[in-house]
């Protein structure tokens, strides 16, 4: 995923039958997009995407991955072209405000975050002297709109984390809470062997099985979300995860044995989570308080009526 | 769902904290599952520790876009019908399981009534317009002579093997009951028993059974070699004697009656025509008590007028068999394939295609040679297809009609011939 200097790559002869036979796949020459420019954008996508010294091979087979279409487009817009910018409003302008409205969850924040990308794309922003145009980045390994609702949806969570750090302190002072500090995650001694039994057991799991678990458990994901990520059907995803469940329970109570543990030792430090009794306590704690400011109220109000 | 331990949950979150990212370029592949393999591995093992990305990924589904688009045009919760998804899906199933049975029982049920009429009324369509070749009189008797003895052999061990058990007393307390009544008839059990290819052939001799056939006899007619036909009637008398000996030993004077009245049958057309005749009115002499006999077989449904003793042991166990030989004949099995015969038809065709549905048959062969029977490979008929002026004349390779009227028919230079009104007008189509 890092980004590596751009290597010069002198174009091959078949290469070259290669790229020309896609520049007119592309249509780039309608758009206002020269040929010059078509290959250069061909060159850095490899560059930055295949190793150094990728054979001939690997670059025919990347190229052919390319929605040289839409990336045509893309370029031909960032060069400013107005033929391209009228076929990609035509496009994709009603689109990005539905991406934007399902992302944002409501009109007229969606509404900003779509202009505020087309402000992005069109580049307003100049760096050293340049337009910096967001469509340049666009490499074509997936769809344009692919790639516009990822940005979008990119866009939306950077400002979202943004917002949720400035809390209003008019908000804070109608809830009664007064420059609070933020509650700290008290953190619980567990078990180092269990700790190390458990990473054994999640290491040893794929990379697609890791990603469901993390998603329904960690993310709150529902199964038809994470079967539409995977690509796979729900009841595939039902299945894995109890399997999965299962399998990691098992695997955790053998590491704990290897690690000296006896079963009926490691079937507790399994099940009896310290954090479940802190939660107990925690529940009990508030319902006792508010049982008890009842009391003290009507022992007022029956003050009251009695003078 | 399995309850996942927390201490994975918290383990799966501190797995990995990657400073890296993959771009919006590959996560929007990603979505949409235009990675290459390697690349899509890398991605998901970036995914399974990056919850940003993972939110990422959640948003940019195409799919979820375009519902929450519906969603927001009708922004009241949509609420999903009891009768959908898995139900719907299962519902359907049921439904054709249920229709495809019905259609299935309807059908054998059609097949075996239409069957069963046409078994009933076959032999005397047959014998009146069924045309008799020209055979010398003695190989004629030969012929009838062993068709009737198969025809008696086939009766006997109906009477014995297919009847039920309670039949099977029945008959038997019939013939002793016979027996006591007429010695001479116990006489010639006793001789059958003790010898049976000489009960075999005393059962072929027509004289033994009863006046009918014994006058039958006395003037022997020239019987066609598809002696099945004309012997139906001496069958069925056969049979019922078998079943009911001690009715037709009350009434001799009435069969004999019959037999007076028949004419002699001298021309084999005659000797055909006069057997289902005779049939008839040995069926409407309900108050000879013979009638109770054909009544009783009636009854059970596999005894019309007229019907032989082999249809009755086909009739009764299975629909009889058909083939072609290696030589390109047409044969037939009575019995389960045990036995085959060959069927006359069609002086030196060799046939090579063959279709049965129901009771009809359709068999064709080299140069478009093309026969149809209605009625079980009884009667047959010649079908020659033209259409616009051109004769079904190349060999035929295949045969298929789906039911009565609908038919196929393709030749070996790749000429298909089709039906839609069971034989009367065809198309050809040519590949």
């Amino acid at each position: 995923m890092t980004q590596r200097p751009q290597p010069v790559v002198e174009i091959s002869e078949g290469i070259a039958s290669v790229t020309v036979s896609l520049y007119e796949r592309s249509g780039g020459a309608k758009l206002g997009l020269d040929q010059k420019r078509f290959c250069a954008v061909l060159e850095e996508i490899a560059a930055k995407y295949l190793p150094e010294g990728a054979s001939t091979f690997d670059r025919q087979e990347l190229y052919s991955s390319l929605k040289v279409e839409d990336l045509a487009l893309a370029h031909a817009c960032a060069e400013g072209s107005e033929r391209a910018w009228e076929a990609f409003m035509l496009r994709f302008r009603e689109k990005l405000y539905d991406i934007a409205g399902y992302i944002a969850k409501e009109s007229s924040a969606a509404r900003e975050l779509a202009d505020s990308l087309y402000a992005d794309l069109y580049g307003t922003t100049t760096r050293e002297g340049k337009r910096v145009c967001k469509l340049s980045s666009y490499t074509g390994r997936g769809s344009l709109e692919g790639w516009l609702r990822t940005v979008l949806s990119q866009e939306y969570v950077n400002r979202y984390r943004k917002q949720k750090r400035l809390v209003s302190l008019d908000e804070e002072s109608e809830e009664g809470e007064q420059f609070a500090a933020p509650e700290k995650e008290e953190t619980v001694a567990v078990d180092p062997r269990v700790e190390a039994a458990t990473d054994d057991a999640l290491t040893a799991l794929p990379a697609e099985d890791r990603f469901a678990l993390a998603s329904y458990y960690l993310d709150g994901r529902t199964l038809a979300e994470i079967a539409k990520m995977v690509g796979v059907h729900e009841s595939t995803i039902s299945r894995k995860l109890d399997k999965l469940a299962k399998f990691l329970r098992k695997q955790i109570l053998a590491g704990l044995g290897r690690r000296g543990m006896d079963r009926r030792q490691a079937q507790e430090a399994l099940d009896v989570d310290v954090r479940d009794l802190k939660i107990a306590v925690r529940t009990r704690l508030a319902q006792e308080t508010r049982v008890q400011t009842f009391p003290d109220k009507k022992a007022e109000a029956s003050t009251g009526d009695g003078v | 769902m399995e309850q996942l331990p927390k201490i994975v949950a918290q383990r799966l979150q501190a797995v990995s904290r990657a400073e890296t990212h993959p771009d919006a370029n590959l996560l929007a592949a990603f979505t949409e599952k235009s990675l290459l393999p390697l690349e899509q591995t890398q991605i998901l093992e970036h995914l399974a520790g990056c919850a940003e990305c993972r939110e990422l990924v959640a948003h940019a589904q195409p799919e979820q876009v375009l519902q929450q688009v519906a969603g927001a045009a009708a922004p009241l919760p949509v609420r999903r019908s009891w009768f959908s998804g898995a139900k719907l899906r299962w519902a359907a199933l049921a439904a054709c399981v249920v229709v495809v049975g019905a259609a299935v029982i309807s059908r054998t049920r059609f097949t075996q009534n239409a069957s069963m009429a046409r078994f009933e009324s076959a032999p005397a369509v047959v014998a009146e317009t069924q045309p008799l070749p020209n055979r010398a009189p003695t190989e004629e008797r030969k012929s009838n002579t062993d068709n009737e003895s198969e025809s008696n052999h086939v009766r006997l061990k109906m009477s014995v093997g297919t009847k039920s058990d309670g039949d099977e007393v029945s008959a038997a307390q019939e013939l002793q009951a016979a027996d006591s009544l007429s010695p001479l008839r116990a006489k010639q059990r006793q001789t059958e028993r003790r010898s049976p290819e000489l009960a075999e052939k005393n059962n072929n001799a027509p004289a033994v059974t009863n006046g009918i056939i014994m006058g039958r006899t006395a003037s022997p007619p020239a019987v066609p070699p598809q002696s099945t036909v004309t012997a139906q009637p001496e069958d069925a008398k056969s049979t019922k004697k078998e079943f009911s000996a001690d009715k037709a030993m009350k009434a001799p004077a009435a069969t004999n009656e019959v037999a007076q009245a028949q004419p002699p049958p001298s021309p084999p057309a005659a000797a055909a025509k006069s057997a289902p005749v005779l049939a008839d009115r040995q069926l409407q002499k309900g108050e000879s008590g013979d009638l109770g006999a054909f009544n009783y077989n009636a009854k059970d449904g596999y005894l019309g007028v007229g019907a032989s003793a082999g249809t009755l042991a086909g009739f009764r166990g299975a629909n009889p068999r058909w083939q072609l030989s290696a030589e390109g004949k047409l044969i037939k099995s009575n019995d389960a394939g045990k036995s085959w015969q060959t069927v006359p038809v069609g002086d030196k065709v060799v046939f090579r295609a063959l279709c049965v549905t129901g009771s009809e048959l359709w068999v064709g062969g080299a140069q478009g040679n093309l026969f149809y029977s209605s009625d079980a490979g009884q009667q047959w008929q010649q079908v020659k297809p033209t259409s616009a002026g051109q004769t079904l004349t190349a060999d035929i390779a295949t045969i298929e009609f789906k039911d009565s009227k609908h038919g196929k028919v393709t030749t070996a230079d790749h000429q298909t011939w089709t039906t839609n009104d069971g034989g009367h007008d065809w198309e050809i189509e040519t590949r």
